[in-house]
């Protein structure tokens, strides 16, 4: 049953492609220390900005330093923030979202109004402000994805949830005896969960976006740990001499957003028996 | 009486025009003073054209809907404004059939999932066996149980809704057009099979139609609506032979019979402007 | 004279799936075809054929479909333009999206009569006051000004039906037009569509799961199950005796309120298989 399960979401391409996309990611992160030709942060002044080359495959940054073995190591930074501040964001938000479209009332007046509130923000300007309050570090940026993104899920969550309060099975369940409760998990939850799971992934790549910003800003982990942020924001230093330092860690960036977004979007697809 | 439900009023806010936080929606009255009783065993037809208040008033007497006058009693109990707490211990014994059968089953759950949930929320043990004879009451096979509701036809989907009722032993189950969306022949098994289940069981319905031949199948008694109240009730043969409100002669009228009948179409009544 | 000549007509699906078999049937002028049948029959796809607007997945594999003597079969999208709406119109079943919803009445009426009469915007008003005195709209002003969300069901039916009027065409498609509508709407509507149908001398194909619907507006009618005409005649021959299993069981299966019912019979087994069967023999090329 599972695997013929697993089959056939791989059958379609953009489950595929997008799994396969940010699997390449999580080995080599997972594998950071393996993979690494050199030491990320080895420098070798001899060495500044050589173009790609048998002993440096993607060159070497302005301090000589290995750029693919920072690539490497920097994945596992961008992939820890999608994790834990996706996940995060997701389970705030969608309790707050499901609170609200199924209890209706005033819980549903009070949470609507704070994301309101909070939408109205910008985000950039507000999550460069929260690290500057709670200090740089990891879980500042992490904090800062959680605490402005939610609304996204709240919002979309909370809609979901309304729509499907209004469905007769809703109703049956109530006329079935089933309590509160039990109608919003057994019978509600899983009917957005497909949503929950496309949501997921696209908060993964907005929170790697994140993180890339704040590195760029240096408002994320100190110098010497590797972010493709970091690397950018060096890059650009250089970019008429050796282009393909910024372009690199950008190329990464995309790479990974697009391959969590095609996942997602084959999901939503997938995840759906009746669209199925 | 089963269900009584005397001089039933319900508003609601009008949806047509949301009100603001200041000067609320104004409530238009949907049932304007409804009278409807069903005894034990008994079939009886809601009729009526649509936007009447026939699921409305269905609603109420399921009690998923709170009148806003009136009183309801089931089986001698005061039901009229009581909480869904109180209301909780007598689901198994009062369960609905529903239009639109593609709706009223959560996709995502098993049909055996979807027949068990009354049993499991009134604590009662099943080893599956109820389940299993629920079904094949309803006429299904112990294959379908682990079919998804979007892999049955409109037929057994509407056998699920069915079993769905009966699982608990009910003695009441309202039924809400549930063969609207059938074609003649799959119409004919349903309704059938709900008439025979109702005998076997007896079970009381009040069955939710706008289609007043389907009515005659299944009912011994008939209420014909209009406009949020009962304006015609009495036994089926009585109605349909000798209608004594204007509405519900025009009503009969209209209905197409599979006869030649060269007057039909000279009926003054259908000439009328709009 | 000959109107619409359906002959032999087959159709299937890419994947091979046929959905109509040999479908012949002729309407004359100022004739009412009923096709009835239950849903899945292929009624719709009939409808579909002649109006050239099968879905992608369906073509026609065998016969032609004959209009005032002149083969639909192959017709260009051009060809059929200058038809549709002008010679062959349609009453559709749902009135709500067969309107634009953000276009007023008085735009949707106009614009056929513009395009295919040639009639002055003026013009073309005042046939359109015309027609919607005819469907029986007590103050076509105001309803020309309306948007379709603005009307009951009822009175975008009545519109729509003026618009299929609108051109004097030859012959209108009408898929299940009453469907959707409260039995006193739907008889309004019927005893409109007849009286018009007949002060017009128009053709209508009718096509409806309804055998009420059928004995009253009419004249013949053809009874389809699995993509194949059963059984072909006049109404009144067809109700006094059905001829075919299929016809008896279909008229057992509907309920009626003139009559205590002790037993609704669905269409027996026995029955639907032995027209399955039909259909095999037929699809495998065996005459049956
Ligand atoms: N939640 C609601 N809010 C406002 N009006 C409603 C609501 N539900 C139903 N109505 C109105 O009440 C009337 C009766 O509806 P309903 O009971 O569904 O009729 P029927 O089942 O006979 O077609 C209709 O005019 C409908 O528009
Ligand atoms: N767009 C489509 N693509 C493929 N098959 C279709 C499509 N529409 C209808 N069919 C199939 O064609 C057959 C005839 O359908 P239809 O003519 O719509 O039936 P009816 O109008 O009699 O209810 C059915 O078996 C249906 O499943
Ligand atoms: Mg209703
Ligand atoms: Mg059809």
């Amino acid at each position: 049953m599972v695997r013929a399960g697993m089959f056939r979401l791989l059958a379609n391409w953009r489950v595929a492609l997008g799994g396969f996309v940010v699997l390449v990611f999580v080995v080599a992160a997972l594998g950071a220390g393996w993979f690494s030709p050199a030491d990320p942060l080895e420098q070798d002044l001899m060495l500044q900005l050589e173009a790609p080359s048998a002993q440096h495959l993607l060159g070497t940054d302005s301090l000589g330093r290995d750029i693919l073995s920072r690539l490497i190591h920097g994945a596992r930074v961008a992939l820890a923030v999608a994790l834990v501040a996706g996940i995060l964001t997701a389970l705030l938000g969608t309790a707050l979202g499901l609170a609200a479209g199924y209890l209706g009332g005033w819980p549903d007046m009070l949470i609507s109004r704070a994301v309101d509130i909070w939408s109205s923000f910008p985000p950039v300007l507000l999550s460069v402000i929260l690290v500057a309050l709670l200090g740089t570090g990891l879980h500042s940026v992490i904090v800062a994805i959680v605490v402005i993104d939610w609304t996204r899920f709240a919002r979309v969550m909370r809609a979901e949830t309304l729509k499907q309060r209004h469905m007769d099975y809703v109703d049956a369940a109530v006329v079935g005896g089933l309590k509160p409760g039990a109608i919003l998990l057994r019978e509600i939850l899983p009917n957005v969960l497909p949503l929950f799971v496309v949501l997921l992934t696209l908060e993964m790549g907005i929170a790697v976006i994140v993180e890339a910003i704040l590195s760029f800003v240096g408002l994320s982990l100190s110098s010497d740990v590797p972010t493709w942020g970091g690397m950018i924001a060096e890059g650009r230093q250089v970019i008429y001499q050796a282009p393909w330092i910024i372009a690199l860690p950008m190329a990464a960036l995309l790479a990974l957003v697009l391959g969590l977004n095609l996942l997602g979007d084959g999901l939503k697809a997938e995840l759906d028996p009746v669209l199925r | 009486m089963l269900i009584d439900a005397r001089g039933i009023r319900l508003s609601l806010p009008d949806r047509g025009r949301p009100g603001t936080l200041f000067r609320p929606a104004p409530p238009i009255e949907i049932l304007r003073g409804v009278d409807f009783q069903v005894a034990a065993g008994e079939a009886v037809g809601i009729v009526g054209e649509s936007g009447s208040g026939k699921t409305t008033l269905g609603r109420v007497l399921i009690r998923l809907l709170q009148p806003t006058a009136g009183t309801l009693t089931f089986a001698g109990q005061d039901i009229t404004s009581c909480g869904e707490g109180v209301l909780r211990p007598l689901r198994p014994r009062m369960q609905m059939i529903f239009q639109n059968p593609l709706s009223s089953l959560n996709p995502r759950r098993r049909v055996r999932d979807i027949v068990a949930a009354p049993l499991l929320a009134a604590g009662i043990p099943d080893d599956g066996t109820r389940v299993t004879t629920a079904l094949s009451r309803a006429g299904l096979g112990r294959a379908f149980e682990e079919r998804y509701p979007h892999q049955l036809s409109g037929g057994q989907r509407q056998r699920v809704g069915i079993a769905r009722a009966i699982v608990t032993e009910p003695a009441f189950i309202l039924a809400d057009e549930i063969v609207s969306g059938l074609d003649v022949s799959t119409q004919a098994q349903i309704l059938t099979l709900l008439r025979d289940l109702a005998r076997e069981m007896g079970l009381a319905l009040a069955f939710i139609a706008h289609d007043l031949s389907v009515v005659r199948v299944l009912c011994d008694r008939v209420a014909v609506m209009l406009q949020g109240r009962i304006v015609e009730d009495g036994p089926c043969g009585e109605i349909f032979e000798n209608p004594r409100h204007p509405y519900t002669r025009r009503l009969i009228r209209a209905i197409p019979l599979p006869e030649i009948d060269d007057g039909w179409l000279d009926n003054p009544e259908a000439m009328e402007e709009a | 004279m000959t109107v619409l000549d359906i002959a032999g007509l087959s159709a299937a699906l890419h994947g091979g799936r046929p959905v109509l078999r040999d479908v012949s049937l002729v309407i004359g002028e100022g004739e009412v075809h009923g096709l009835v049948g239950m849903s899945g029959a292929g009624k719709s796809m009939v409808a579909r054929a002649v109006l050239g607007i099968l879905p992608a997945a369906v073509r026609l594999t065998a016969g032609a479909i004959r209009f005032q003597g002149r083969d639909l079969v192959g017709l260009d999208e051009r060809g059929y333009r200058r038809l549709l709406g002008r010679d062959i119109a349609l009453i559709p079943q749902d009135p709500l999206s067969a309107l634009n919803p953000s276009r007023r009445i008085e735009a949707q009426m106009t614009d056929v009569m513009r395009l295919h009469l040639g009639l002055s915007a003026r013009a073309a008003r005042d046939r359109a006051l015309v027609l919607l005195n005819e469907v029986r709209i007590r103050d076509p002003e105001a309803v020309l000004r309306r948007y379709p969300h603005e009307l009951s069901g009822g009175m975008r039916q009545r519109v729509l039906i003026a618009i299929s009027f609108a051109c004097e065409p030859r012959l209108i498609i009408a898929d299940e037009p009453t469907t959707a509508l409260d039995v006193t709407v739907q008889q309004q509507i019927l005893v409109m569509i007849r009286g018009l149908q007949r002060r017009h001398g128009t053709a209508i194909l009718f096509v409806t799961h309804d055998l009420g619907v059928v004995a009253k507006v009419c004249g013949r009618m053809s009874v389809m199950h699995e993509g194949m005409v059963l059984e072909q005649g006049a109404v009144a021959d067809i109700m006094a005796a059905p001829g075919h299993a299929f016809t008896r069981a279909l008229f057992a299966a509907t309920p009626r309120y003139d009559r205590p019912v002790e037993a609704l019979a669905p269409v027996p087994a026995a029955v639907l298989a032995d027209i399955a069967a039909a259909a095999q023999a037929f699809d495998a090329g065996r005459p049956c």
